[in-house]
């Protein structure tokens, strides 16, 4: 159901970003609508300040109104997207555009978003916060190829084959990337686990 | 009070006061310059003398070397240049291997065909070079200037990858030309302009063609 109903995201977006490319100005406010909560997402997990979210966003989906031209007929736009502003923030960090803030509280959009309800006891909500921080430092540790693999494909929603458009590379390469930052961030949670349910036997 | 306005109101504002060239726009440009690059590769030929003589080179040998290296010139534009679907066209590994492998195949061609004729005379292979080179340097410019700015991933393996392809055509007009094909001129001669096209293909690649910031609008 989700899969279709993507699906029909997809295309209501590469319907817009056509006729944006073939001269109807009023189709980029589509795009605008279906792009951007999903860039401040990207960038947000990436550890950068509202304004520069706000900024980044911004310049992203202005490079895609420049590049509008080179636009494919029917091509997904969110692999495109991505890779705009990947470039853009990779760009922004050599530049020293913007410095890079610690995540955003435990809680925050994280590795693991192991967010507790509102209700939750006091105690569980301090091991989800512990868990995410945890999951947060392993993912920092991880090598750059296979933590940017694994936040597209985890947390930015992407597809494997999306992935792997934004990164340039194979979908086997992505999977393998993705799998072996799983399998690390595994790990380190087990560790965690093990040694808390050692500290809690008598 | 004046309502301050969104975020997505600024940019569709400034999506407005920023035109762009659109799909049709763009394709029509691409046309033009192709037409003017081909136009000019061929007056350059011209200017030169047109294909090699019978007496240099037998005329069917000419056009099997030309006619072999055009099949591969087009199979490395359909690689470079189709994007199958996507926008950002081929994994940038692949347009490097494209991009360094066409020198070692032109070499390995040219070499080929060697000693199956008498090489009409020796030399050094400036004047191929210096064709090969005036003949790709307008597509290979007019690609960069009309993708500049917009390719988000690898740039500089398009960038080689264009220079390659454009010294591949070029080549193909050289090769009807010059009835040479000793291994010494074919490496100063066709095989170096092509390595030079590569090279500043990547780095003007680099410079020109990937996503760059834009300036923020004027107030």
């Amino acid at each position: 159901m989700a899969r279709a109903s993507d699906s029909a995201w997809r295309t209501a977006l590469s319907a817009a970003m056509d006729r944006h490319a073939d001269g109807d100005a009023a189709a980029f406010a589509e795009v605008y609508d279906a792009l951007a909560p999903r860039l401040k997402g990207y960038f947000g997990r990436r550890g950068l300040d509202a304004s520069g979210v706000d900024d980044l966003v911004q310049q992203t989906l202005l490079q895609m109104h420049c590049a509008r031209q080179s636009f494919v007929r029917g091509a997904d736009v969110v692999p495109w997207a991505f890779a705009i502003a990947r470039r853009l923030h990779v760009d922004g960090y050599r530049r020293g555009h913007f410095e890079r803030l610690e995540p955003a509280g435990a809680l925050g959009e994280s590795a693991l978003d192991a967010r507790p309800s509102a209700e939750a006891p006091p105690d569980e909500v301090a091991s989800a916060q512990e868990l995410a921080q945890l999951a947060e430092a392993e993912l920092g540790r991880l090598p750059p190829l296979q933590r940017e693999a694994w936040r597209l494909v985890r947390e930015d929603g992407l597809s494997v084959e999306q992935a792997a458009a934004v990164l340039g590379t194979t979908a086997t390469a992505v999977k393998l990337r993705a799998h072996r930052a799983y399998s690390a961030m595994r790990a380190a949670l087990g560790l965690l686990r093990s040694s808390s349910s050692k500290g809690d036997s008598p | 009070m004046t309502p301050v306005p969104s975020a997505r109101d600024l940019l569709l504002a400034r999506v407005a006061a920023h035109p762009s060239p659109t799909r049709q726009r763009g394709r029509l440009v691409a046309l033009g310059l192709l037409a003017l690059s081909v136009g000019v590769a061929v007056g350059i030929l011209w200017l030169m003398g047109g294909p090699a003589g019978e007496a240099a080179r037998p005329r069917r040998l000419t056009w099997l070397v030309s006619g072999v290296w055009g099949l591969f010139a087009a199979a490395l534009s359909g690689l470079v240049f189709t994007r199958k679907g996507s926008v950002m066209g081929r994994p940038p590994s692949l347009l490097l291997l494209a991009a360094f492998a066409t020198p070692l195949v032109l070499l390995a061609w040219l070499h080929s065909v060697q000693g199956s004729y008498p090489e009409p005379y020796a030399r050094v292979g400036w004047r191929c070079l210096s064709m090969t080179l005036g003949m790709a340097a307008l597509p290979l410019g007019s690609f960069l200037l009309l993708r500049r700015g917009i390719e988000p991933r690898g740039p500089w393996a398009l960038g080689a990858a264009v220079g390659a392809t454009c010294g591949a055509w070029a080549n193909l007009l050289v090769d009807v030309w010059c009835p040479l094909s000793d291994t010494a001129h074919v490496l100063v001669g066709h095989v170096l302009p092509v390595v030079v096209l590569v090279l500043a293909g990547s780095l003007l690649g680099r410079r020109l063609l990937g996503v760059r910031p834009l300036p923020p609008p004027a107030r």
